[in-house]
């Protein structure tokens, strides 16, 4: 009996707790332009049927229901009450995560003089004929506003008894955007360890000559003089600037959608052929240009970052400018800072110690970021670096 | 000489070596890379493991006496519960019999879920209560069957009335008692008062009990590695644990892992649980929803209807709602709308047998598949019979529904206030908040309901209709 209350009883008041039900909801993206606003569309399909009735396929007859559906009812308006022009770039039933969505993209236009960063929203679609439903609208681009994180910052919400919502965006400017682009390449570069671990790597034999095959590892033998130690080391940075500029610029401006994990693989790929190289001289000579070409592939780690950031071309333009601004405000720093300690380092009788150490180092780092990306799971080096 | 050497290449009189040398340089460096790579792979290997979580899947041990599948122990229920009524209608007057009759009752329940089954235990229990000569009776049951039944009201008097049994309690059923408090405290949404009535019945008896319960408590309070910690100390602390008790243990680790979103691991916790002990529908039920939520919607059809197909006397209208859910879904209105019918009339059914048990799953249809006015009238009932945490939640949930995001907002606070920290419950402020046009908070709720369950707002959420806060 004691047994028996012991452990059924526990169970029998601890039963598996029911869910505290969601049902599923809708939600409103919103990308503020310069002259227009973007909205990305989501509706459960399964809430859009049992709130129209209607049919839910791809066919021609569907989807021009749904688009009147939403066309009759959404509105927005302007502060005097003039209608936006609401059209839609695409619709679609599409499994995008979870249960399948009626996916809309709409393109909402002002009425002309009236702000775009003020406007009402009157909503009917769903929560007219579903009380239970919840429409969410976020912020996912504001370029002028100077929002450049990809966090989606909730705007407000309705339901079937509030149907209508004011955005009010306050002021902006395309200094503003191009202000919180620069902070941001300058954060990412800042916090990106790889990065600047890379550019490192490069830059520590850079003041040395090589007879081929070593490092020298001789106090007065084979250094560059100062003046060309300066400019090798300017040419490696700015070849490496070029390099991930021009896949910035290009996969931003193409919109290409690139896998992060082998763009992080080929990242930590390239710290440990420049902590190799840092060690035994691979490419002597020609670190700008092999700067230059891993600076390619830097560049598409960045482009991930600005993608999304600004809806229309002088947005998107300003965006990449003031990102790259960022990037090479600090790489320009780290290099200022590094130097006199290269230079110093090359003269010193420890020259070779120095440089094997930090080869080894960033060769460790780079592996185990190498094993991390590969296999997904964290490793002992990789938690230490955080 | 060595300057000479530097522009080999460049120089057409010297000759090229490069060839060579490149593929030299090649080899090396592939070889390099190699070798890093085996170094890092070497020192984590050496280096301890990052905490791992608790182990997935079911660990080899060996099991006690006690049916082997959910099959056996329905039948060794209905055994006890036709023993009972035997004994009962030979002399009904004796409460001990009522006892045991309300005890199997309570048992077979808890397998099956029959409301019938719980209200004939309330029953047998009353008439124990009112034929026991003074200072006996089924008390303690008597408690354990209101816990179960949520009727908090009653289970001090009958707790504070166990306490002057004639005939004193050993440590193991004083613990029991104590713990009892516990749960009564929990429910009334007191959980600090719920940890010391705990820590106090541990003291006097360590038992696998109070442990679940202390896991249910720590989960309450969104400390997941502490909760899961108690469920491996339960298990621990049975030494040979019957099957069914087994998986008990591993459907309570499952729900706590889709509490802090390891949906995967909670599917292995599932799956082992269904291993140990065959044909529990409950497991059945969890499985489905799992599959459910991974897009195999035909799969998770296929056991709901086999659940549902498995008790035809008395299906149980909670996987109704999560088949109506999954129809629904999926765009199949008609289907979704006959299912949530069906389930609508067994949920009357069970709150006219017992409203205070039934009232929570009433009202979780009534918000999914119901009106918002019928729902935050059952969500205010639910709160009176057990005003803690997730009947809270429930009620924030019904006045959201009823364009009451204000008052929402107030009952989530008192939600917080009492110590109870889940994902739901901050991602309906966050609803709440945004509803009352208030971005940066809605903002915040949001980022706190993903720091507690990274799935919190997952769109397949909705598709798990059981285990998760």
């Amino acid at each position: 009996m004691i047994r028996w209350l012991a452990v059924v009883a526990a169970l029998l008041v601890s039963a598996l707790p029911a869910a505290a039900h969601l049902t599923p909801n809708s939600e409103v993206k919103l990308a503020f332009g310069g002259d227009h606003v973007s909205a990305d569309i989501i509706i459960p399909q399964g809430e859009y049927a049992a709130a129209t009735g209607n049919p839910t396929g791809n066919d021609r007859q569907s989807l021009q229901r749904a688009d009147a559906y939403l066309h009759k009812n959404i509105r927005v308006r302007a502060p005097d009450g003039r209608d936006w022009l609401i059209s839609f770039e695409s619709l679609a039933f599409a499994q995008i995560a979870g249960p399948p969505d009626l996916h809309a993209v709409a393109r909402l236009d002002p009425p002309a003089g009236a702000p775009v960063r003020q406007f009402r929203i009157d909503w009917q679609a769903i929560i007219a004929e579903q009380p239970g439903h919840f429409i969410l609208f976020v912020a996912v681009a504001d370029f002028a506003g100077g929002k450049t994180d990809h966090r989606p910052h909730i705007l407000g919400a309705l339901q079937s008894q509030r149907r209508s919502l004011v955005i009010d965006r306050g002021d902006a400017s395309l200094w503003r955007g191009l202000g919180a682009a620069t902070r941001l390449g300058m954060h990412h570069i800042a916090d990106g360890r790889d990065h600047l671990l890379f550019l490192l790597t490069l830059l520590l034999p850079a003041p040395m000559l090589t007879n081929g095959r070593r490092w020298p590892n001789r106090r007065w033998n084979n250094r560059r003089t100062p003046r060309a130690a300066l400019l090798h080391l300017a040419g490696i940075v700015t070849a490496f600037t070029i390099g991930h500029s021009v896949t910035l610029v290009l996969v931003a401006a193409l919109g290409w959608q690139l896998a992060a994990a082998p763009v992080e693989i080929a990242i930590a790929l390239t710290i440990l052929v420049a902590a190799i190289h840092a060690w035994r001289p691979l490419f002597p000579g020609r670190e700008a240009i092999v700067a230059g070409s891993f600076g390619l592939v830097h560049g598409m780690a960045f482009a991930g970052v600005v993608a999304g950031l600004g809806i229309d071309r002088t947005e998107k333009a300003l965006a990449i400018l003031g990102f790259n601004l960022g990037i090479e405000i600090v790489q320009i720093a780290l290099v200022a800072a590094v130097l006199p300690l290269l230079l110093l380092v090359a003269r010193s009788r420890r020259a070779a110690v120095c440089r094997n150490t930090g080869a080894a180092l960033a060769g460790i780092a780079a592996a185990a970021w190498l094993v991390e990306r590969i296999s997904g799971v964290p490793n002992v080096i990789t938690v230490l670096l955080g | 000489m060595r300057q000479t050497r530097l522009i080999a290449g460049i120089d057409p009189a010297i000759p090229d070596d490069r060839a060579p040398r490149r593929r030299r340089r090649l080899v090396f460096t592939a070889a390099l890379v190699l070798v890093a790579i085996g170094i890092v792979m070497a020192i984590d290997r050496l280096a301890p493991a990052p905490a791992a979580p608790a182990p997935a899947a079911a660990p080899a041990m060996r099991h006690g006496y006690g049916p082997a599948t959910y099959a056996a122990a329905l039948t060794r229920a209905d055994e006890d519960v036709l023993l009972g009524e035997e004994r009962v209608a030979r002399e009904p007057a004796q409460w001990v019999f009522q006892e045991y009759l309300a005890q199997a009752l309570l048992v077979r329940a808890r397998l099956t879920g029959s409301f019938i089954d719980l209200a004939h235990a309330d029953a047998a229990l009353a008439h124990g209560l009112a034929s026991a000569p003074p200072n006996t009776g089924p008390r303690l049951m008597a408690a354990i069957g209101a816990m179960t039944i949520h009727r908090l009201g009653e289970i001090t008097a009958l707790l504070d009335a166990h306490d002057t049994a004639v005939v004193p309690a050993g440590s193991a059923e004083r613990a029991e008692v104590l713990a009892l408090r516990g749960d009564r405290a929990f429910y009334a949404g007191d959980i600090a008062a719920a940890r010391r009535a705990y820590a106090a019945a541990m003291r006097i008896h360590a038992a696998a009990g109070i442990a679940v319960r202390l896991a249910n408590l720590y989960r309450a309070q969104g400390q997941f590695a502490a909760a899961e910690a108690q469920i491996a100390a339960a298990l621990a602390m049975t030494k040979t644990p019957s099957r069914a008790l087994h998986a008990d243990l591993l459907l309570q680790q499952g729900a706590i892992r889709l509490s802090y979103g390891d949906w995967s691991g909670a599917q292995t916790l599932f799956a082992a649980a269904d291993h140990l002990f065959p044909g529990n529908w409950r497991t059945q039920a969890l499985l489905a929803q799992m599959a459910a939520a991974r897009g195999d919607t035909a799969g998770a059809e296929g056991l709901y209807r086999t659940i549902l197909a498995g008790n035809p006397a008395e299906p149980p209208p909670e996987i109704m709602d999560a088949l109506a859910a999954l129809y629904r879904a999926g765009g199949n209105i008609a289907a979704s709308r006959a299912w949530a019918d069906r389930a609508a009339a067994r949920w009357a059914t069970r709150m006219a047998l017992l409203p205070e048990a039934a009232v929570g799953h009433a009202l979780e249809h009534e918000l999914v598949f119901g009106t918002p006015a019928r729902a935050l009238a059952l969500a205010r009932q639910n709160v009176a019979a057990r005003p803690y945490g997730d009947t809270n939640i429930l009620l924030a949930r019904a006045l959201l529904q009823n364009g009451d995001p204000a008052a929402a907002v107030a009952v989530l606070a008192r939600v917080a206030a009492s110590g109870w920290r889940s994902a739901d419950q901050y991602a309906l402020l966050a609803q709440a908040q945004a509803l009352l046009g208030h971005g940066d908070a809605a903002d915040a709720a949001q980022a706190r309901a993903l720091a507690i369950n990274p799935r919190a707002l997952d769109p397949a959420l909705p598709l798990l209709w059981f285990g998760t806060h």
